[in-house]
């Protein structure tokens, strides 16, 4: 067998490596989204759709992060603003997340979409900080050098849940 | 839940079972209007004459007397209420009064009436907006709130919504229990 030979059987042993091992890697799928100048992130698999141009409906005797009802499709959706819960500051906004969650409609007030991204499951890190604004995230990607959490939207609810009682 | 299930419905529809019908005042806002089911209101009046008792901490939505005739009944400023509690943001007219007779209310209702010093009068009166209309809806036609916050708001006043298209929301509120805990109760 000459050098010539091994090289190109070498290189396609290589190949088929590369295509089985692509075939092993499992992705994760997320929307990007912004809060101002802040991006976080939700499994795509929680997000039913985007809609913007929003009439937000003030609803009384709720917490303030409770922004109100919208009107999507005839339904009523309770309307997050994150960033009141987050950082005390209202969202300037009328683009909504519409949440895709078991028993609730329910959707995010939200600056913008950015993008929607495949992460490798070995690249998804896991969240080991057990202070009370880490209850609400799932787990971080890293994208374009910076740490994007990852939203644990049923999370909301039982927050709301409990602020109700109280 | 089902709306069938909540037992606020019980004795406020009408018509065949299948067809009943609610009747409800309409009170045409922006952004969101307001429903007041027909049976917590005992009839209404055109504001024409009234007196200034002036507003006070203790008392924030009453500041008028309704003169009407021989008749003077205190008149709560609901219209101002609702803007303020619903963050509605149009102006429009607030020329007619819905009227309530005080034995009409539950109990509990009636001991705040005399607590709050209405004790005198047979009758309330409620300032809402002119364009106030009646309409009739199905159950079908109602929604509950999104689950977390159907129960909570139920009990604040707010046991349904009607959605009657994707540009608008209604919501139809407990006359009796609004009044009872955000108004009399209410203390700026």
């Amino acid at each position: 067998m000459e050098n010539k030979e091994l090289l190109q059987r070498l290189e396609e042993r290589g190949r088929e490596q590369k295509k089985k091992d692509e075939k092993t890697v499992e992705y994760r799928k997320y929307v990007v989204f912004s809060l101002g100048n802040s991006a976080y992130a939700l499994p795509a698999t929680d997000v039913k759709e985007i809609s913007f141009d929003n009439t937000i409906y003030f609803v009384p005797f709720v917490p303030p992060y409770i922004r109100g009802f919208a009107n999507r499709h005839g339904q009523p959706y309770t309307v997050f603003d994150l960033d009141l819960l987050f950082k005390n500051e209202k969202l300037e906004s009328d683009t909504l997340l519409i949440l895709n969650l078991p028993g609730d409609q329910a959707c995010l007030l939200i600056s913008d979409v950015n993008e929607i991204i495949k992460v490798p499951t070995n690249e998804v890190h896991t969240i080991s900080s057990e202070d009370e604004s880490s209850r609400y995230f799932l787990e971080s990607v890293e994208l374009e050098g910076k740490e994007v959490f990852v939203l644990n939207a049923p999370r909301l609810l039982e927050r709301l849940e409990r602020d109700l009682e109280r | 839940m089902p709306l069938a299930c909540w037992n606020g419905w019980s004795g406020i529809l009408s018509g065949k079972p299948g067809e009943e019908r609610l009747h409800v005042l309409l009170l045409p806002h922006t952004p969101a209007s307001i429903m007041i089911n027909r049976h917590q209101c005992s009839s209404s009046i055109y504001i024409a004459d009234t007196r200034e008792i002036g507003a006070g901490q203790e008392r924030p939505w009453l500041s008028e007397i309704l003169i009407s005739g021989d008749m003077e009944l205190p008149l709560f400023d609901f219209d101002r209420f609702l803007h303020h509690t619903f963050g509605l943001s149009d102006q429009s007219p607030a020329r007619l009064a819905l009227v309530r007779t005080l034995d009409s209310f539950p109990e509990p209702v009636r001991e705040k009436c005399r607590e709050y010093g209405l004790a005198d009068y047979g009758a309330l009166a409620f300032r809402v907006s002119s364009s106030t209309k009646m309409i009739d809806l199905s159950p079908g036609e109602f929604q509950l709130p999104p689950r977390v916050l159907a129960p909570y708001l139920a009990l604040q006043g707010i046991p349904a919504l009607a959605l009657p298209d994707s540009e608008h929301l209604r919501f139809l509120i407990d006359f009796d229990t609004l009044f009872e805990l955000a108004i009399l109760e209410e203390r700026v």
